[in-house]
């Protein structure tokens, strides 16, 4: 009886044993944790940073006054506009306090899309801040990496819609696709179809804003930020001039280049 | 039976169960034997990435990609409708056609010795044969797809799914597309033609008078066609502008990539080899003939205003030019045409 007693105790072992590695590529999958692996597919074993708290990001768009839908028909500049898919990366996030002092989230990279709009940043430590600084796009040695090297579900892996350009090797930072009214009825047509995909280390867009902020226990950490696509589209003919793949039209992806760096505010 | 040998078949039953059930998606693999290149006389061991180790089965598995059509939207294209190995892996019209009969910008590059290529594409714009793999794959007027849709696709097919875990241990993914069709690209070597034979393998009979006089005109200084055309892979890879046309306005070139003025209407110097295959000629394909070039060389181009200072005006007779055309044409090398390892 005893003998049968150890049996079963090996086989509940055993169950356990297989049954753990039975999973997919072990690893942590969280961005901001300091062993985060790009290659994992399942989520394990996490570490973080002592002492800090887990700060987000939460990136409320607008549009019009209003709040921005993908594929729902907006009139941008007087033009009747569909913006069909609308990405962009963010990077290199940091917090700043009032001696200038940087705190980092290294390691992050977040494609952020109008329909989410909570994203975690990591774990940052207590204090005082009062700016917050972030890239719009992707740093030059990681924007010239090859995206094979991660999972498909990364960020920085592969995507569909592909956020990356094969001809000159790098990221798109933000690709915003659409459609505008072409014959003028009113209503946007595929005949009015554009793209705006900005990319190229020089197009890299680092942004600082403002934002009083305390970390630590009991408070909400989360930065609330605003993102507004009217501003984005100031000085932009949305009828005539609508397309820009940065180098074939160069003068569309500097404004929007030089607008980037406005669309962003404190939310509170 | 007893309650207790029930309760022990039941368990081992369990484990038994347990253990064959246990599918892992990545696989411990045995480590392949080496493939070994088979490089020429002459040429210099190509540089292998260290995480794309050749081995036959990983090459084999990349030309099936290569000549897989389900790499393109709707399934009407592969890498070698365009890459044809009987145009030295490049195509005989102007600009190749893509999905949905869409056409680019580009004449088709022929794949002959890109394991020796330092840059992908003519203006430089991607850096490995591996991550070149998403240009076609994912260019509107080439096969218009998606890497995560490939993905998908050719992991709901079994022989894939079972040949991707034979050579990377895991599903079609990325990483392992990429590195497939790259091995079996590597493995597209020409250098046998009969200036091959000539110069390095020391068959003194391999060219004709003609094609010598023609050899010793092309490396003449007065020509100095060997000032770019350098080297076995008679290119020095380097950007240049042959001042062929006056107006680059539909194709910067390498411009396109550095957003440089001084670099409009530079493109990579093309290797030579096999270019009695790869008519039509240039960047755009415009050109039809080998005289056609020749004579634009010989005028000092059109001094567009970044062309290299290599090109100087300079004069042939008639029966020079033919020996230089003659060697040119002897730079075919008819065993890559006939390579069964490389055919579809």
């Amino acid at each position: 009886m005893k003998r049968m007693h150890h049996l079963i105790v090996f086989t509940a072992i055993a169950t356990i044993f297989v049954l753990s590695s039975c999973t997919k590529k072990e690893g942590c999958m969280d961005q901001t944790a300091t062993n985060f692996d790009p290659n994992a597919e399942a989520d394990m074993g996490c570490l973080y940073a002592e002492g800090g708290f887990a700060v987000e990001f939460h990136m409320h768009q607008y549009i019009g006054g209003a709040e921005f839908i993908e594929e729902t028909q907006h009139t941008i500049n007087g033009v009747a506009t569909n913006l069909n898919l609308v990405q962009f990366y963010v990077s290199e996030i940091k917090l700043v306090d009032a001696a200038g002092a940087e705190t980092s989230a290294p390691g992050v990279y977040l494609l952020i899309s109008p329909d989410v709009e909570e994203y975690t940043i990591g774990n940052l430590p207590t204090g005082d801040y009062t700016k917050i600084r972030f890239n719009v796009g992707i740093d030059s040695i990681t924007n010239h990496g090859d995206p094979s090297l991660y999972a498909i579900g990364n960020p920085l892996g592969a995507q569909f819609p592909s956020m990356h350009w094969g001809w000159s090797f790098g990221y798109i930072f933000m690709r915003i696709d659409g459609e505008v009214d072409s014959d003028a009825d009113g209503m946007p047509d595929p005949e009015g179809q554009f793209e705006m995909h900005l990319g190229s280390d020089r197009y890299l867009a680092a942004i600082e804003i403002d934002y009083p902020i305390t970390i630590g226990q009991g408070n909400e950490n989360i930065v609330h930020l605003k993102v507004d696509w009217d501003t984005f589209y100031t000085g932009v003919d949305m009828a005539n001039d609508n397309t820009t793949h940065v180098t074939d039209n160069e003068a569309l992806a500097d404004i929007l280049y030089e607008n980037t760096f406005n669309m962003f505010s404190p939310e509170y | 039976m007893t309650n207790s040998s029930t309760t022990y078949y039941v368990c081992l039953f369990i484990v038994g169960v347990l253990l064959i059930s246990c599918k892992k998606d990545t696989l411990i693999l045995e480590e392949p034997a080496a493939y070994v290149l088979k490089v020429p006389a002459g040429f210099a061991f190509p540089e292998i990435p260290d995480d794309n180790p050749l081995n036959a089965a990983k090459i084999a598995l990349g030309k099936k990609l290569f000549y897989e059509k389900a790499l393109s939207v709707d399934s009407t294209i592969s890498c070698g409708s365009c890459h044809k190995q009987a145009f030295a892996f490049s195509d005989n019209i102007a600009i190749s056609t893509g999905v949905a009969n869409r056409t680019g910008f580009r004449n088709t590059s022929s794949l002959a010795n890109i394991a020796w290529a330092p840059e992908m594409l003519m203006d430089g714009g991607n850096p490995t044969i591996e991550t070149q793999v998403y240009v076609p794959i994912e260019t509107h007027f080439e096969m218009d797809f998606n890497m995560v849709l490939l993905v998908d696709r050719l992991s709901a097919n079994q022989d894939y799914v079972t040949e991707f875990k034979a050579v990377f241990g895991k599903g079609p993914d990325p990483f392992g597309i990429t590195r497939a069709l790259a091995a079996f690209e590597r493995t597209i070597i020409s250098g046998n033609s009969n200036y091959d034979k000539y110069y390095h393998q020391g068959n003194n009979s391999a060219l004709n008078a003609s094609e010598i006089n023609g050899m010793n005109l092309f490396f003449s200084p007065a020509l100095n066609c060997s000032g770019c055309h350098s080297g076995y892979l008679f290119t020095n890879y380097t950007y240049q502008n042959n001042g062929y046309f006056s107006d680059y306005s539909s194709d910067s070139g390498r411009a396109r990539i550095t957003l440089l003025h001084e670099d409009a209407g530079k493109f990579k110097v093309p290797s030579l080899r096999n270019i009695g295959l790869t008519a039509p000629y240039m960047h755009n394909g415009e050109v039809a003939t080998l005289n056609q070039i020749i004579e634009q060389y010989k005028n000092g181009g059109t001094s567009y205003e970044n062309q290299s200072e290599l090109i100087q005006p300079f004069t042939l007779t008639i029966t020079e030019q033919q020996d230089l055309i003659n060697f040119l044409l002897s730079l075919t090398d008819d065993e890559l045409l006939n390579n069964s390892e490389l055919a579809e």
